[in-house]
Order: structure tokens, then sequence, then C-alpha cells
């Protein structure tokens, strides 16, 4: 089994687009998939594939600090100790109490050491929620996170070790995974020790701004990368100094797909723009047959050498 | 004024928006708090004076008043610490930060030091004040970044944000910081979805929020029925021109591609402002 990630740094590039062209293209090959939506914040696949309806699974993504205000003698002791600044003191029903924000807590307890009447107790914090379903294409797994969560990072890793599992039950040739926008934690979650991660951007001087960072990234924890230009006429000129530049660090260009209003058309209308006959489609198809080439040509060995981000809280 | 542009979906026109914004008002701030994608500078083209690094403390050991008891990596949430007898160690990367192994070690072993994680840059753009972040490539946590940015904010005329996309921690951060979140979408199923996630997040921050419709000849039907149900103004439609995606994909901000739109972008102010006054009423 070969696991792919789609991330694109800067939003808006196409990169579900794309993600959910491939997985079609994949399924109408005759390919057993699983695909797992990584974008936490946002996951958008679901309304594409509109999967079956089955109950989500409550996601406990860390801790949270409750406050027992009959035990809070007011000192503020740990208002000055908490880091993210998540405590401050409000009026009691005779002096002042501590009161936990809970949108800042990250839970690391430092409350429960500094609070000389142990006023602190640590419960499990429900961050988010996820769900493995199934769509047209094969298993979707997807999740939600709860508003202005922590630990994304911890959501994604867990998408990705559902739809593992899943994908190695139903012995599935490739696991498919949407990643979330950024650099950052939930970015490095959904990219560590997958055998390709692809990169959609666009030909202009943010989307390449942004490709340029995720690329470091992906340099950084040694994973393959290979880039899809989307909207290239957007600047063609672009597209061919981007090419050049990418070929000369060694990573390929799968391929471009035009700028063509058509592709938010066929998103407001819930399909995937693959229609062979349009231009659109026909390099969808393309870029479809390079990346099965490039994953026959790799051989499954990744870097994974740094002990990366949330691994190491899965070994703990 | 501090408006905060959002965005629960990325590449709606956010960072479009807040730069011609600016533009537009002329004398205000510039707040580029997407951190994992500052990418205003490339609409501002403003001239950068000074930098600063943003740091985050990280725990170091002094060995001889280790008596590797592993209280520390026990109390670490994080899982950054790891002791085996005569071996301290930590995962940088992991660390949040919290401060509680310094407190835990009853040998009062353990220190902090500042590990460098981003960055913040300082100049102009013409009469705008403009401040970015950026975040190392390879880092996990924003935040830090965020909040040296957000620092930066002052107390005095307009300070305009660009937000981080999605919903999530990083988003919050700044938009607590706002007077008013101004919330761009797109009519498209994402663009919708995304929205009320984006609504949902500020209704639970009790922030007001205004929406702007971007490429709305798509289709703002249901965008505006959202917003109706919701109690929150739709302040300002553009529709999509084929000379600002062309434009922004040559580094031209869209009230230069657009220069009709200078005045909508003006007006806006004042239905921001009005915004905030109603729902303080």
């Amino acid at each position: 089994m070969k696991t792919i990630t789609v991330i694109s740094g800067k939003g808006g590039t196409g990169k579900t687009t794309v993600t959910a062209s491939l997985a079609t293209l994949a399924h109408e090959e005759g390919r057993r998939i699983v695909v797992g939506d990584t974008d936490v914040d946002a996951a958008n696949l679901a309304l594409l594939f509109h999967p079956a309806d089955v109950p989500a699974v409550p996601f406990v993504g860390g801790q949270l600090a409750v406050v027992d205000p009959d035990a809070c003698t007011g000192c503020g002791l740990c208002v000055d100790s908490c880091r993210y600044g998540a405590l401050s003191m409000v009026d009691g029903e005779i002096f002042p109490v501590v009161e936990v924000d809970r949108l800042s807590c990250e839970g690391c307890a430092v409350c429960t050491l500094v609070c000389p009447s142990q006023a602190f107790s640590m419960h499990d914090d429900v961050t988010g929620d996820y769900t493995l379903s199934s769509c047209e294409v094969g298993p979707l797994a997807f999740a939600r996170l709860g508003v202005g969560g922590e630990n994304s990072g911890r959501l994604v890793t867990q998408v990705r070790k559902v739809a593992a599992d899943e994908a190695r039950q139903t012995e599935a040739e490739i696991l498919l995974i949407d990643g979330p926008p950024g650099t950052g934690c939930p970015v490095i979650s959904a990219v560590t020790g997958v055998d390709l991660v692809l990169l959609v951007t666009e030909p202009t001087p943010p989307g390449i701004s942004d490709l340029h960072r995720v690329l470091a990234l992906t340099k950084h924890f040694n994973i393959p990368a290979a880039v899809v230009i989307n909207k290239a006429d957007l600047n063609p000129d672009l597209v061919v100094s981007l090419t050049v530049e990418l070929e000369a660090q060694g990573v390929e260009v799968l391929g471009t797909i035009p700028y063509d209003e058509a592709v938010p058309k066929a998103q407001r209308e819930g399909v995937v723009p693959i229609d062979a006959t349009t231009e659109v489609g026909k390099a969808l198809r393309h870029i479809y047959k390079r990346l099965r080439r490039v994953l026959a040509e790799n051989t499954g060995v990744t870097g994974e050498t740094i002990p990366s981000h949330h691994q190491q809280e899965a070994r703990a | 004024m501090r408006v905060a542009v959002a965005s629960g979906k990325g590449g709606t026109g956010k960072t479009t928006v807040a730069t011609s914004l600016a533009l537009a008002w002329g004398e205000c701030s510039f707040l580029d708090c997407d951190v994992e994608g500052p990418n205003a500078h490339l609409l501002l083209h403003p001239e950068i004076e000074r930098s600063a690094e943003v740091t985050v403390p990280v725990p170091r050991l002094r060995e001889e008043d280790c008596t590797y008891c592993g209280a520390c990596a026990d109390f670490c949430r994080s899982h950054a610490l790891a002791v085996v007898p005569g071996k301290w160690m930590i995962f940088d990367q992991l660390c949040h930060a919290c401060g509680g192994c310094t407190l835990v070690c009853p040998t009062r072993a353990i220190y902090e030091v500042d590990r460098r994680i981003g960055e913040v840059r300082f100049g102009h753009a013409g009469a705008i004040r403009f401040v970015q972040g950026e975040l190392d490539a390879g880092e996990a946590h924003p935040i830090p970044v965020i909040e040296d940015v957000l620092k930066q904010a002052g107390d005095q005329g307009d300070v305009i944000i660009d937000s981080p996309p999605g919903t999530n921690c990083s988003m919050v951060e700044v938009a607590k910081e706002a007077d008013i979140v101004l919330l761009v979408t797109e009519p498209t199923p994402f663009g919708l979805h995304d929205l009320t996630l984006a609504v949902e997040a500020l209704k639970a921050i009790n922030r007001p929020a205004a929406i702007l419709v971007n490429r709305a000849d798509w289709g703002a039907g249901e965008v505006h029925q959202y917003a109706a149900r919701e109690a929150i103004p739709v302040v300002l439609e553009i529709p999509h021109l084929l000379a600002v995606a062309k434009g922004y994909a040559r580094s031209r901000p869209l009230i230069e591609s657009a220069p009709e739109l200078r005045q909508h972008l003006l007006d806006l102010r004042a239905a921001l402002v009005r915004t905030i006054r109603e729902r303080a009423a």
C-alpha cells in the first residue's frame, strides 16, 4: 500500500478537487482505495462524496483544567503561573475566584502544581469527533475539530490511523490523504512517514511562496514530494519559471491543469471535473497516470528519521 | 477599529481583500497573522525595516543536579521529556513551554533557554504600518508568533489583521483581539460550509462578524439566506473578475486591477463601525 498526502500550504489552490479527482480516477480504474480527510478545520471531501450516514466518534484531544470554586481561595498564584493566559480572577460569592478559559487552556496541569489548596483537577477534553464511513470510491475517514480546538495534530493523527487500519483490512493499494493548509502542527502530522506528498500549487506569487514553505517542510522531514500546478493559464510565464526551478531541485512536476470556470461549476454541482472530453479532465487523467508511475518507481523507503511531532506521543 | 479578515476556507480572497482594504483606507496598521503562509507583503510590497526573533522557552538540564527521578517526564503532558537512568532527553518540537518541568523538579536541575521558532518583521508600505509574522519551517506551534504580531496592534487608528485560515486555535487567537471579524467567503458548497464553521467559532467567543461575498456572481443566494438566519450583515459583494485573478498572479492588488472597487472598500469602514455599534446596543 502507498500513502499519498495532498497539501498546498495556501488554501484555494484546488487541493481538495485534485484529491477527489484522483480518488475517483483510481476507483474508476478498479484500484482499491481508502480516502482520509485530515483538513479537520474544514473537512470538505464529504460534501463531494456524500458518505453513508454513520455516527461520529467523540475524540479526546487532551485535558482541561477544572477549578472547584469552593476550594479556591482566590490567592491568584495559578494566574501568574499559567503561560497561556487561560486563568483569570472573577467575582465569587464572597471573594474573587479563578475562572478557566476553555479555549486558552492547553491542559499542561501547571495550575495543579502551584495551587496551595488543590482546587484544580484535570479532565478529558473532547476536542472534536471523527467518522469512518464509505462512499462511492471506497472507505472515507474524516473529522471535525470543535471550535478553537487545540491539538488538531492529534485529531489528524487519529484520522490517519483509522484510515490506515481500514486500508490494511481492505488490502487497499492506495491511501489518499487530503491534508490541511499551512505548515504547522496538523500539516506535520498529515505528512510524516507517507510515501509521497503531492503539492498542489497555482502560478501566483502567494501560491509559489507557500509552495516553497511546504517544500522546505517535506525536505526537513525527508519525505518525497511531487508538484501539480493548477490554474496554469493565470500566469504561463510563472508556470515555466517554476517548472524549471523545481526540476533543478529534483522535484517532479506531474502536470498542469488549466484555469477553467468549469472547475468551480463542477464543485457547485457536487461532481469532480474528470470528464475526459474537457481540458481539465484530460489534465487530471494525465496527472493520475504520472502519479501511478511515480508510485510504482517509489520503492517505499521513506526517510522517517526524526522523532517527529505526535509520533512521540503515540509511543508514550 | 481592529478588523480581522478571516475565512473558514482558504483561497476565498482573504488576503486580497485585507490588503486592498489597507490600500483604500491609507493610514492604518496591517498585521499579517497568517504566520504559516504570510503573503500580504507580495501584494503590499512593503519596505522591511527591521525584524525580531520569536522564541519560546524550552527546558535544559544541569546534569550535575539531576537524580534522574523522572518526575519531569511523568508530569509533562506533551510527552516532550524522556528520562531513563543516566539519560535526560527533551524533544523541543513537542514542548508546549508550560514550564511545569522546572516547577516539578525536586532538585531544581531544569532551567529554560530561548529557542527560535519564527520571526516578526516591521516595515511600511506608503502610509501603511506593516507587521508580519512567519513560523519557521518544521515548527509545529504558531500561536507564540501570532501573539508577538498581535502585540504590535497598538491602541490608535485602524488595524487590519490578516487572520490564519480555518477555525482552530490560531484563528480564534486572532479573532479574540478584533473588534469585528470580516469573513470572506465564496458561493460554493465548500465556501458556505466553511463559512458556517467560522461563524460558529465567532459565536463561541462572542465576536461580531460581517460577511463579504467574493465571486458573488457565482450565485450568492444561499449565502444571503444563511447570513439573514444568523443576523450577520453582508457588507459587500465582489464579482468574479478574471482581471483580478490574473492581476493577483502578477502581484497586483485587487484595488489596482479593479479600481471601481475603491469606493466600496472605503464605504465598508462605515458598515463595519455600524455593525459593531449595533451588536453592542
